[in-house]
């Protein structure tokens, strides 16, 4: 597997650090050597698996960075890339496209709304906001006072009214609002907090949502607006409520979770209302706010290796502590003090070696004709991080890596006439968001096959459709090839990003000269093979 | 009569008096004498108060029936009730007696739950029904089998019309019938639907009671219009119809969509409908309206969860029968005792002048 | 299929094995999943273990004074009566006509008593068996079975859920087992979307691109964890079971005289499908039924309701007995509580879990029994009450899950599979 003898290079230097050598490129970073030293530290002599070759690489953070897998050109110029700071150089490239700003609006989509639908404006403004490069705090912000009257926070109401709206045979849930506030942007799914008796400040459990919650009781939607958007009544008084356990009777007005209450603002009777909203939206999501900055530094965490430090992301509290306290706080803090800049932190943890070690142990082949022995995995636990944590593709990187493969991206991507998403590409997310996400509510932060997954690739057209030949697409290409060894880099550099073992590029030459003048329903067949394996629907 | 003159004669005013029963009751009637108060109640019993005095005072009950005594009638030109019971009994008994024994009885009058009961005007006739789908006619004075045909649906309401022609069923699927008891045929059938509907998996609704006015004219049945939410409870709603073209002239719909049902409605023989039903607390349970009319003129809010309403043969006075029992998930204990519901009549009466049948 | 393709290669069985046998090439195939970690007799055992369950979960809360235990002719008993048996000395609610003459293979518990009267978290609790709080959340009954016991040999998918609405795979079930313990959900009793093979792909293709994954992923997997490859292999593996059982969801193949017995109403259809399920070896079969939640006119809810269970129920049971599977099924019949004792004002019923009734049949459960009591009023359990975590150590001692396999290992952290502080109620045990 690993055949670069620039890789063997940069693994050696690895190899160094981990026993106390600093890593050639990672002078400059200080954050991601702490980082992979508070890793190393807790490992308990694990030994880590090897740092993954370049292609392991490239793939890994184009699907994270770019939201897709990288075109055979990308990669061969990577490959053939002698420079040692490629890696660097290739991360701040893609934080630079503006495929960054998609793939992150897509994240974020899935993230704060949870697929219970999209909405065009909303869309438009995640895409803005990650374009601008707006820090998660501004976001936060837009996000909690979704003001009408700024046209820079149109479409950031989406994530209210939508939640505001009646689904099945629910009233409005703003419980389930006030949860999601919680669960999202301090990481305490707060309603579970009601019944555990173990939380961060125990006297405060049932005021922080009932806090919380009698802001948003005075939320309903607007629906007069061309965009999202929500109407906030005034608050009049303190919300009363009753402890379950004592039955007291009690009162709070607004608060912001784990923090202290704020006076119900007066309304003077001219001029407009004083807004509840908008206080809250200032002070929750600030610097000194460390469970604010913990919650997205670990969702950050997560996005890049595959588990949070602290699991489930939405389940902070003393009864689940972080795997690594230290690293939780210090990347919590270096996030704050960077303006809770997301683009800086998610190129921090791209050039760890935490974030780039292989997702596999290499094989040692053994004499004996048992073959060969491997390092069990079983035993590695996902918040060890020796092991790159393999990690689900949204169903959104699914297909654009699917596009990407087969050779319909370009196509797919060219807008209609009318300057709106090519609708084509529009029905075919549907498709795969239908076949592969999960049910609405329902947080995808874990691989996750199911059958209905399976008899949608099987059986229906759409990855049929998109491996029949069609002119310039992969099974063109290759039908148009006659040398077989580059064939068969063109395809294994097409779907699974790198180049064929000797053993594969055997088997391959093998089945074609088995399938002589079939070859294209076989190259279709191999191909359909390799688009639903692991090695393509995951990110390793 | 405009609205205002309405309301000076006939907004039911508390006389001050209640009665209190320590269990839930689904009917309290005047007797047509005025003189005694009549209920059946969820506890197998019929009640009995005597109006007379200046204290209502509680008479011993008629004891032999079982669970659910869900329906009672008077029959006419006698001090007789007809009652019948949730496992098939029908009782007739002497309301007047100290302690009453049945007269008879026919403690398989049917298969399970009777919902209806009816005597003919001339007091020859007791029809019943119930979820047997089965029409029963026995005579009043012994309890002879005289008639019995099938029924298309559960039968959940019936009367006579007052000049005795017709036997008038009101079933689980909204369909009102009249019956030409000589023959046991349809005559005809009037469309009371919009009182039923299958809600996700569940029957609901039904025409669950029936009544004439003093003419024989209009045809009131009560009810619940278009069930929703989880419970399968709706607008309570009355319908009046022409009798003579079976036309709907009025849909009274009252409250909101998770108060229930409309249990009972009453014509005074000034011409207006007094209707009751249950609701959540503080949202009205007491209506009253002109069929001519869009709008009632009476809509309390005083008084919640009406079970019946019966009007005194003097045309003034109206006891409201009431059902006391909140809901309530989980335990809820007095004393260590686990608290069942109870039932309260409030005595009301009109401020205009008594009824004078001239 | 392309004029000019080598059919003939790809379609002739010794070329077609031919050429398999070179392109999958030695690489040792199956599971590396839960059994092999277990002792050889634990893992024998969990080979013959054939047994099934059908979980019929009626949402919302039936009413166990108008079902299983009828107090009739007092205070809070309602308007029905209670009808004699199969079994002398035990009376049902009337509404249960038809499941009376089944009763001889039946067992009901009348003593149950749980923890929560609210639907939100009481159909989780009661679903999850209601284990101690350890910071985890636990699997629902049919996920927990399908982790214990896995496939029957049928291969079948181990849990299916027949449900009114949508359909899908439904993850959320499975807890912190992970999706692939999830359910496969048939949404109104109807099959999977793509269910059918493209017509584009003949059976041999089919099979040959689903070999050739599955060597991919072999690949793929050594050096990696194995748990994910695994879970793709499983549900391309379940897949190809439900393609090949696509009669299984031919409604028409039902008799009339079935149609007739179980009734053609929601609930009857879906026990008629879960009968044939059950006959295709699915381990775990779930029927939901909801709206129960009868807190309006709960009478006239009850004689419409239960008499939708009560028909293709006793047939059920009637045809499980009659083939000959009803020792070897554990059927389960419950909701998230009962129903509060005191009628309100809307003549209903509100949420009661202090005292109510579970009712199960099959499978290592004795025949013909009640156990436990409420006091006269029906208001509370007379005598030791049970709750949801008794019944579920009473299942899977039914199920035969061995005592081995009575603890989940998460990630290292120990899960007892059933709270702590219960146990098995032998009573019910045959």
């Amino acid at each position: 597997m690993i055949r670069f003898g620039l890789c063997r290079i940069i693994i050696h230097s690895l190899i160094l650090m981990i026993i106390g050598m600093p890593a050639l490129w990672a002078d400059d970073h200080p954050l991601a050597l702490q980082i992979d030293e508070l890793i190393a530290a807790k490992s308990d002599g694990q030994q880590p698996a090897p740092c993954s070759d370049d292609a392991e690489f490239l793939r890994r953070i184009c699907l994270d960075l770019s939201g897709r897998i990288p075109t055979t050109d990308e990669t061969r110029r990577f490959l053939d890339n002698p420079a040692l700071d490629k890696r660097a150089e290739m991360i701040d490239q893609l934080l630079a496209a503006p495929t960054y700003a998609q793939r992150m609006q897509e994240l974020f989509h899935v993230v704060l709304m949870e697929r219970r639908g999209d909405n065009e404006k909303w869309s438009n403004y995640l895409r803005t906001a990650f374009e601008q490069n707006k820090h998660w705090d501004q976001i936060v912000r837009e996000l909690l006072f979704p003001d009408a009257e700024d046209e820079s926070r149109r479409g950031a109401g989406f994530f209210y009214s939508k939640r505001l709206e009646a689904y099945g045979q629910n009233p409005t849930d703003y419980p389930g609002l006030t949860r999601d506030v919680g669960r999202l942007f301090l990481g305490a799914d707060l309603q579970c907090a009601q019944c555990h008796n173990h939380l961060f400040i125990d006297d405060y459990k049932q005021h922080d949502f009932q806090g919380l919650y009698s802001v948003y009781l005075n939320l309903s939607i607007n629906s007069g607006l061309e965009f999202p958007a929500v109407t906030e009544k005034p608050m009049q008084k303190k919300l009363e409520f009753v402890s379950v356990f004592d039955a007291t009777q009690r009162e709070t007005g607004p608060r912001i979770p784990f923090a202290s209450e704020f006076a119900i603002p007066e309304q003077s009777k001219e001029g407009p209302a004083v807004s509840v909203l908008a206080r809250l939206a200032d002070e929750f999501p600030t610097q000194g706010n460390s469970i604010f900055a913990k919650n997205i530094a670990n969702r950050l965490w997560f996005v890049m290796m595959g588990r949070g430090l602290v699991h489930p992301l939405d389940l902070h509290h003393s009864g689940n502590p972080p795997s690594h306290p230290e690293l939780l706080d210090l990347l919590a803090s270096e996030f704050a003090a960077h303006q809770y800049d997301i683009k800086w932190m998610l190129r921090e943890l791209a050039l760890t070696q935490t974030y780039q070690c292989s997702s596999r142990f290499p094989v040692t082949l053994a004499d004996t004709a048992d073959a060969a022995t491997e390092v069990s995995t079983t035993q590695i636990s996902p918040e060890s991080y020796v092991l790159f944590n393999e990690k689900r593709m949204l169903a959104e990187q699914l297909l654009h890596s699917t596009l990407q493969a087969t050779g319909n991206l370009d196509r797919l991507q060219q807008p209609a006439a009318d300057g709106k998403p090519n609708p084509e590409l529009v029905d075919l997310t549907a498709k795969y968001v239908a076949a592969f996400a999960n049910e609405a509510r329902e947080p995808e932060d874990q691989i996750n096959p199911t059958v209905k997954g399976a008899l949608f690739t099987l059986n229906d057209e759409t990855l049929l459709q998109l491996l029949s030949r069609q002119p310039g697409n992969l099974i063109d290409r290759l039908m148009t090839m006659t040398d077989e060894q580059l064939l068969a880099e063109e395809l294994y550099l097409s779907i699974f990003t790198r180049k064929p073992t000797d053993v594969e590029r055997t088997e391959l030459f093998a089945w074609l000269a088995q399938n002589g003048d079939g070859r294209e329903k076989a190259i279709r067949l191999l191909a359909w093979s390799m688009l639903t394996s692991m090695e393509f629907v995951v990110n390793h | 009569m405009d609205e205002t003159t309405l309301l000076a004669q006939y907004e039911p005013k508390p006389t001050g008096k209640v009665v209190d029963y320590e269990r839930q009751l689904f009917q309290a009637r005047f007797s047509p004498c005025g003189n005694f108060l009549i209920a059946s109640g969820y506890d197998a019993t019929v009640q009995r108060w005597d109006l007379r005095g200046d204290e209502v005072k509680r008479l011993n009950p008629c004891l032999g029936h079982h669970a659910w005594v869900e329906c009672l009638s008077f029959i006419s030109g006698t001090e007789r009730i007809v009652s019948a019971d949730s496992w098939g009994q029908i009782a007739v008994w002497q309301y007047t007696d100290e302690t009453p024994a049945p007269v008879w009885k026919n403690e398989s009058a049917h298969d399970g739950w009777i919902r209806a009961v009816a005597v003919s005007p001339d007091g020859q006739w007791i029809a019943s029904g119930g979820n047997d789908r089965i029409l029963r006619i026995w005579s009043a004075t012994d309890g002879t089998p005289h008639k019995e045909w099938s029924h298309p649906d559960k039968i959940f309401s019936l009367c006579f019309h007052p000049d005795g022609s017709s036997l008038v069923s009101g079933d689980l699927k909204g369909v009102i019938r009249d019956w030409d008891v000589g023959t046991a045929t349809v005559r005809r059938e009037i469309d009371a639907r919009v009182l039923y509907q299958l809600d996700k998996i569940q029957e609901c609704g039904g025409v669950r009671h029936l009544t004439f006015d003093y003419e024989g004219k209009q045809l009131a049945c009560a009810g619940q219009k278009t069930p929703g939410g989880g419970f399968s409870t709706g607008f309570p709603c009355v319908l009046v119809f022409s009798w003579e073209s079976g036309q709907q002239i009025r849909e009274m719909q009252m409250g909101n969509n998770d108060d229930g049902f409309a249990y009972d409605a009453v014509f005074h023989p000034a011409g207006f409908v007094m209707a009751t039903s249950c609701a959540f607390p503080g949202k009205g349970s007491v209506w009253c309206w002109t069929p001519a009319d869009e709008k009632a003129f009476y809509d309390s809010k005083s008084i919640s969860n009406g079970r019946s309403i019966s009007l005194h043969p003097d045309g003034r006075r109206i006891a409201l029968l009431v059902s006391q029992s909140a809901n309530a998930n989980g335990r809820k204990l007095v004393d260590g005792v686990y608290q069942g519901g109870s039932a309260r009549i409030h005595l009301l009466e009109f401020p205009g002048p008594k009824w004078d049948a001239a | 299929m392309g004029t000019n393709m080598s059919q003939r290669q790809l379609c002739k069985p010794w070329e077609h094995r031919y050429s398999r046998r070179q392109l999958l090439g030695t690489m040792a195939a199956g599971g590396l999943g839960l059994r092999s970690f277990l002792q050889p007799s634990v893992a024998d055992e969990l080979a013959k273990n054939d047994k099934q369950v059908l979980l019929i979960w009626l949402d919302g809360g039936m009413s166990q004074l108008e079902s299983w235990d009828p107090k009739p002719n007092t205070e809070f008993g309602g308007p029905f009566r209670a009808i004699p048996t199969s079994v002398p000395g035990i009376n049902v609610c009337e509404l249960l006509q038809h499941t009376a003459k089944q009763m001889h293979h039946l067992a009901v518990l009348r003593s149950v008593c749980t923890q929560d009267n609210s639907h939100s978290a009481g159909v989780a609790r009661i679903n999850r068996g209601d284990p101690k709080n350890r910071g985890v959340e636990y699997p629902f009954l049919g996920s927990a079975v399908a982790k214990l016991l896995g496939p029957t040999s049928s291969g079948m998918p181990p849990y299916v859920w027949i449900k009114p609405y949508s359909g899908g795979f439904k993850a959320s079930d499975a807890g912190f087992l992970g999706a692939k313990y999830g359910a496969l959900a048939l949404g109104d009793g109807k099959p999977p979307d793509n269910l059918l093979l493209n017509k584009s792909i003949s059976a041999e293709e089919n099979e040959l691109r689903n070999e050739l994954r599955q060597k991919f992923d072999e690949r793929y997997a050594v050096g990696r964890r194995k748990e994910w490859t695994e879970a793709n292999s499983y549900v391309y593996e379940l897949a190809k079971k439900l393609m090949d059982r696509g009669d299984l969801f031919d409604e028409s193949s039902f008799t009339d005289k079935d149609r007739e017995r179980y009734g053609t109403h929601e609930l009857g259809r879906h026990l008629l499908l879960a009968r044939r399920t059950l006959e295709t070896g699915v381990r775990f079969v779930k029927v939901n039924s909801y709206h129960w939640d009868s807190h309006g006119d709960n009478f006239n809810a009850c004689d419409s309701l239960i008499r939708q269970f009560d028909q293709p129920f006793a047939a059920l049971i009637e045809d499980l007995h009659d083939r000959s599977m009803l020792n070897n099924v554990l059927v389960i019949v419950m909701s998230e509580f009962g129903r509060t004792p005191k009628i309100n004002s809307h003549v209903g019923r509100d949420h009661w879990p202090e005292a109510w009734s579970i009712a199960m049949a099959g499978a290592g459960i004795k025949r013909g029994v009640v156990v436990g009591k409420t006091n006269d009023q029906g208001t509370f359990v007379d005598g030791q009450p049970h709750d949801i975590g008794d019944l579920f150590h009473t299942w899977f001692k039914a199920m035969g899950v061995p005592q081995e396999l009575m603890q989940y290992d998460n990630h290292g952290q120990p899960l007892p599979v059933a709270h702590d502080d219960c146990s098995p109620i032998s009573e019910l045990l045959a």
